[in-house]
């Protein structure tokens, strides 16, 4: 029996595996090549041979001979004329006009008959049948093009091209929805990436912005823990970029979360799948620090050398957040979203220490949890908190945000208390081991090494934050202390470290800016440019100066902004450049308490928006953008966080915008239909994963609680649960996000009917309009026939001929394709245009937009 | 027209009203009945559109041939007076030379659009035009009518560009329409019968709920938790489904054979091809069977159009492209219709497959 059901077992495996294949692309690519292959050498058969001996090869040249007869016929007729005295005894020119004209009439009519043969009564001239053309005939046929140049005469053709076409169009179908599917998405993918290179040097357009955020949402929601990472990352190693994209740390983000999306896109299920393996490695990471770096590299395969160095910074990020538990599900929001997650998580940590309600405040009771996250994520939590309340779109996200954020704390809580109580201080260890090494590995050269340091800091931040902070958690500023202490020798082994893990918690939020200041002196590095390159740019002039000091000593800096965060934290305008640097060594102890203040900022969103601000507007404008941003940003980010994807998307939304927004109202209406969409989402989503019911209430939702006790095993299950709500939160997302204009779709189309109008007006001698014309018109099937490559009357080489049919053939199924691919892409638009007009026209107009 | 519409709203403080107003002319317009008028109206406009361009250069042509022959014959003339003695070689060369000329001119006019027949009827009649942006918009494309004018094939890509998605529209809303009632009236045969209702209306859709719904999200973790669900709700989607079928006719529940939907296309196919061949003289059943075929799966040969070749009584081709069109127009629908049924059909037929498959599976 078992041997049986063995059997039945692989048969049913090799069974679906053959349907899969025959199914995929590939197989249905090649189903129709064979089958219209197939239906070649039928049509030859049976309507090639009655004709073929002689008329094939010599058509042109027959239909010449055929006119030179008609031509010499008339000749003789004429000189008949002139000679036959009888009719006309002496030549008179009306009479002989009489006579002359109807013989060239009649001329004219057997040229026209000859030249027009295929169509003149129905009667179909001899065609050749060759392969090539029988082969053109049957792509004709199951396109449904129908040239019709080329038309069965037997009985048996006409009942064999009914059947061909019963069984081949529908075949056709399926395989031009299936490629032009593929090839949407494709294209989707490469114009959003296109959009988000290009994008930052032009901030002025909202709407693209608006668009980005939509795509960076998607794509920061499918990539996943990857994009996160990678956003985080990819700003450490995008300085590069960043600097070309310079202006707008957004541009960064935009790329990361482009990197995000490549993955997604390429691999949505996949990397979703990976994703949540990344986050259960994250977990599993912060147990193993290295195997989390690994499996978090992996996901990023699109950055190639960026990526890599973000995979770490990832992986620590992750193994940071992991030790939170919500990095776990942070990780799908790229660099925002691991600072949101981390702030979240501490956010919530801090929340449900205290009871859901004012768990942030309680949070500051219990330091150590919200702290190891505070430094990177504190801030981003209190940030999103405080975010939320002062973004007025997100207000409703908020309180699912909230939720969320409480779920996500419980998680966190859960898994940090049980991990990080349990073997906190190996992780410790392990983790600063692991950094270190990772960093070295990570940072090799020096250049590198500022973001492998950056990386390596992170890992041995994030090693140190998450042991760290989780150990602190009991002893809150010892663990800090102690932390900070264990970074200063990785920042001794390798400065940038010090500076990453500044960066880290400093990338979080605003503290970025004191963080990138730092970086700043040490070297134009990645770090700042995570943070913001704007903030860089900006910051450096003011906090530089007062940073630079403990530049020569990057690590004191990096640390200085540790503690500048703390301190901000602590005292929200302490935060000021001047105590930074002279504190880098004692800032170390600071951290801590600005863990506190960004949790006591969670809590007092408003208050501590509002510090942010003034410590924006104090730093520079553009920090206070910056700042603005990751605050819009994170307030959504704290909505979403559980749902990764959409509050990446929402972040990346906001984080677009808000540089833009505060002129921009518009963009705000847009953002609050993203966000309440988002919402929408995310609040099924939240369904799904655990109902938090009672998100204030603080109320742990139980399958997670019950999950997380159990670090390994609970927390697979529960990626998989999250990777299917991000799966479906991202292909909604994609389908939000991956609108493509419509404009740009249908240029896409006319570009290409263009060439093949190019193509063919030069090999046929055509005029262009004619080329054009005949491809639009092969191109929507509708096929008239009246052009037809390779069929020049009068011309003779039937060589090149067959070419050219077959290359019509390729030009053919390639375009029916593309024109498969804009029509979903132009019909996801125009649907959603339409719902969008029809919402602005009234509530009542949905059904009618969705009948459309 | 959103702008416009918003506009007048803010201008009218009684927006509401005008709301209404809009929302019954759009619902109206996407009605089905709208739908036709918009798509019968739209090919009428082609019609008159195409009759305008391509029959003005049509006749423009026809006067340019019979100019040209006109100066051919008297060039001819030239030379046979400049020759008053008759030397047949050098006659002939001359006269030879002056034809290959007329000949070349007379296939690029043919290549330009001249079909030669001069004396008959211009083609780009209403009807005819109608014929061919029906052609157009179907993507049938005979190619019997072709625009030979740069201005006519630019309009007519143009043209296409907005009949196409609108036949589409017309395609899909008909079809259903028409699927919808054909359902129903095939439930209702069925329900004399009640011995076959059974058999083919309710199981069937039992299970396919479930899978769409349940099996689809539930797909990654096919562990502990996949079990439980599917048999409550398989459960519950049996009673719910068999209350519905029996208490009340319900039309998302019955299935259609796909050998009723292909008897449905033939049968259309063949009374049309019963038409054909009588209204055409020289069409024998198969190849207007052949012909409905070509036209109904929007391929679209052209070798063989009604009115082509009895092109010289004008009335009769009139006749055959109006009959033409309404034959298209509606074998379009019932095929979209057959389709419909079919893919639901299909799509059954392959679940259950699959299910088959997995309940195997499931027991290995």
């Amino acid at each position: 029996m078992v041997k049986r059901n063995k059997k039945c077992y692989r048969l049913r495996y090799y069974i679906k595996v053959f349907f899969t294949h025959l199914f995929s692309h590939v197989g249905l690519c090649g189903l129709v090549v064979g089958y219209s292959v197939v239906g070649a050498f039928l049509f030859e058969s049976l309507e090639g041979q009655p004709a073929e001996p002689t008329e094939r090869p010599t058509l042109p040249r027959d239909k010449r001979r055929e006119i030179d007869d008609f031509r010499a016929r008339c000749l003789e007729e004429l000189w008949a004329i002139n000679m036959n005295q009888s009719i006309l005894p002496v030549l008179r020119k009306p009479n002989w006009t009489e006579l002359t004209l109807p013989k060239l009439q009649q001329l004219e009519e057997s040229i026209i008959g000859v030249v027009t043969s295929q169509r003149s009564n129905g009667r179909v001239e001899v065609v050749e049948w060759s392969f090539s053309s029988a082969l053109l005939y049957s792509v004709t046929v199951i396109t449904t093009i129908g040239y019709g140049h080329i038309t069965p005469r037997t009985d048996g053709g006409k009942i064999m091209t009914i059947f061909y076409a019963l069984i081949g169009v529908p075949l056709m179908l399926l395989c031009l929805t299936n490629i032009g599917q593929l090839m949407a998405n494709t294209f989707r993918f490469t114009y959003w990436s296109c959009t988000v290179i290009w994008r930052p040097r032009r901030p002025q357009a909202t709407r693209t912005s608006v668009r980005y955020s939509q795509k960076r949402s998607s794509a920061t929601a499918a990539a996943a823990a990857a994009a996160a990472l990678t956003s985080v990352s990819p700003g450490m190693e995008f300085e590069e970029v960043r600097s070309q994209l310079g202006p707008a740390g957004d541009a960064a983000r935009a790329r990361n979360a482009s990197g995000g999306r490549t993955v997604i896109v390429n691999e949505l299920g996949v990397v979703t799948r990976h994703v949540p393996n990344d986050v259960g490695m994250g977990v599993r990471a912060v147990q193993n620090g290295p195997s989390g770096t690994l499996r978090t590299s992996p996901a990023t395969r699109g950055g190639s050398l960026l990526r890599q160095q973000h995979t770490p910074v990832g992986t620590l990020m992750r193994q940071q957040s992991s030790p939170a538990g919500t990095l776990v599900r942070q990780p799908s929001s790229p660099g925002g979203i691991i600072r949101r997650h981390p702030s979240s998580p501490g956010g919530t940590i801090s929340r449900q220490p205290n009871g859901p309600g004012g768990g942030s405040r309680g949070l500051l009771a219990e330091p150590s949890l919200s702290e190891p996250d505070c430094r990177g994520v504190s801030a981003g939590p209190g940030d999103l908190l405080r975010t939320s309340g002062p973004a007025t779109p997100i207000k409703l996200l908020d309180k699912e945000t909230r939720d969320i954020l409480v779920e996500c704390a419980e998680y966190v809580l859960t898994e940090e208390l049980s991990s990080l109580l349990e073997a906190s201080p190996q992780r410790r260890g392990v983790f600063r081991d692991r950094s270190g090494s990772k960093s070295q590995t990570a940072g090799g050269g020096a250049g590198a090494g500022g973001i492998s340091g950056v990386g390596g800091s992170p890992g041995g931040a994030g090693g140190g934050f998450g042991a760290s902070d989780t150990n602190v958690n009991g002893p809150s500023e010892c663990g800090d202390v102690e932390n900070e202490t264990v970074a200063v020798p990785h920042v001794s082994g390798d400065k940038l470290v010090d500076t990453a893990d500044d960066p880290d918690a400093i990338i979080d939020v605003i503290e970025a800016m004191a963080g990138g200041d730092a970086e700043d002196p040490v070297t134009p590095v990645t770090k700042n440019p995570t943070s913001a390159t704007n903030h860089v740019t900006f910051s450096t002039p003011v906090e530089s100066e007062k940073r630079q000091p403990p530049t020569p000593p990057c690590r004191k800096s990096s640390l200085a902004s540790r503690p500048r965060s703390g301190r901000n934290s602590a005292g929200s305008s302490g935060r000021s450049s001047p105590q930074r640097p002279p504190t880098f060594p004692t800032e170390v102890p600071p951290p801590p308490p600005s863990v506190k203040t960004v949790t006591a900022g969670s809590v007092s969103p408003s208050s501590s928006a509002a510090e942010r601000a003034r410590r924006r507007s104090d730093a520079s404008p553009a920090r206070g953008v910056n700042i603005t941003f990751d605050s819009d940003s994170l307030s959504l980010g704290p909505a979403t966080p559980q749902r990764k994807l959409s509050s990446p998307a929402r972040r990346a939304a906001v984080n677009i915008e808000h540089p833009h927004l505060r002129k921009i109202s518009r963009s705000e209406k847009r953002m609050r239909r993203l966000a309440t969409r988002q919402c929408s989402e995310l609040s099924g989503a939240s369904t799904l994963l655990s109902t938090p019911s009672s998100l204030d209430s603080g109320v742990y939702s139980s399958s997670q609680r019950f999950t997380f006790p159990e670090p390994a095993a609970a927390l697979e299950p529960e990626p998989d649960e999250l990777v299917q709500v991000e799966v479906v939160k991202t292909a909604g997302g994609q389908r939000a996000a991956g609108r493509v204009p419509i404009p740009l779709v249908l240029g896409f189309v006319a570009m290409y009917i263009c060439m093949g109008a190019g193509i063919f007006a030069w090999w046929e001698e055509w005029r262009f309009l004619d080329g054009a014309y005949f491809c639009f018109i092969t191109l929507s099937t509708i096929g008239f026939g009246d052009l037809v490559p390779g069929t020049k009357v009068l011309r003779a080489e039937t060589q090149e001929d067959q070419l050219k049919l077959v290359f019509c053939c390729l030009y053919l199924i390639l375009g029916l394709a593309i024109i498969a691919m804009s029509f979903s892409l132009v019909q996801e638009e125009v649907i959603v245009k339409c719902k969008e007009i029809g919402k602005c026209t009234g509530i009542l107009y949905d059904s009618d937009a969705e009948d459309e | 027209m959103a702008l416009r519409r918003r506009a007048r709203r803010r201008d009218k403080t009684s927006g509401e009203k005008f709301k209404d107003c809009c929302r019954g002319f759009v619902a109206f317009v996407f009605s089905n009945v709208g739908i036709i008028a918009l798509f019968l109206g739209y090919a009428i406009i082609g019609a008159i559109v195409f009759n305008k361009i391509e029959g003005e250069s049509e006749r423009e042509k026809k006067d340019d041939v019979v100019e040209l022959r006109r100066n051919t014959v008297r060039e001819l003339w030239e030379i046979t007076y400049t020759f008053n003695v008759m030397f047949e070689g050098n006659w002939t060369e001359m006269v030879d030379e002056k034809i290959l000329q007329f000949q070349n001119s007379i296939v690029k006019a043919v290549g330009e659009g001249y079909d030669g027949r001069a004396e008959v009827a211009s083609q780009w009649t209403f009807s005819g035009g109608f014929l061919y942006s029906l052609t157009v918009m179907t993507t049938i494309g005979y190619g019997n009518i072709a625009p030979r004018t740069s201005m006519g094939k630019i309009v007519t890509i143009f043209y296409t560009c907005i009949g196409f998605p609108l036949f589409l529209l017309y395609l899909s809303n008909i079809g259903s329409v028409l699927a919808q009632s054909f359902k129903w009236l095939y439930a209702k045969l069925c329900k004399c019968r009640p011995a076959r209702i059974e058999v083919l209306g309710p199981p069937v859709p039992e299970p396919e709920p479930r899978d769409e719904d349940e099996e689809a999200p539930r797909w990654p973790d096919e562990l502990g938790s996949y079990r439980s669900q599917p048999e409550a709700a398989s459960s519950e989607e049996a009673s719910s489904s068999g209350s519905s079928s029996s208490s009340e006719l319900d039309l998302s529940t019955v299935t259609v054979p796909i050998s009723m939907c292909l008897i449905i296309m033939a049968v259309y196919i063949c009374g049309g091809a019963m038409f054909f061949a009588r209204l055409e003289d020289n069409w024998d059943f198969l190849t207007s069977c052949y012909f409905c075929f070509i036209s109904l799966s929007t391929i679209g040969f052209g070798d063989y159009v009604p009115g082509d070749s009895i092109r010289s009584e004008t009335g009769s081709v009139e006749t055959g492209f109006v009959l033409t069109s309404m034959y298209l127009m509606l074998g379009m629908a019932i095929i979209a219709m057959c389709f419909n049924l079919m893919q639901e059909e299909v799509i059954q037929k392959v679940r259950s497959c699959a299910r088959c498959l997995g309940c195997l599976r499931g027991q290995g």
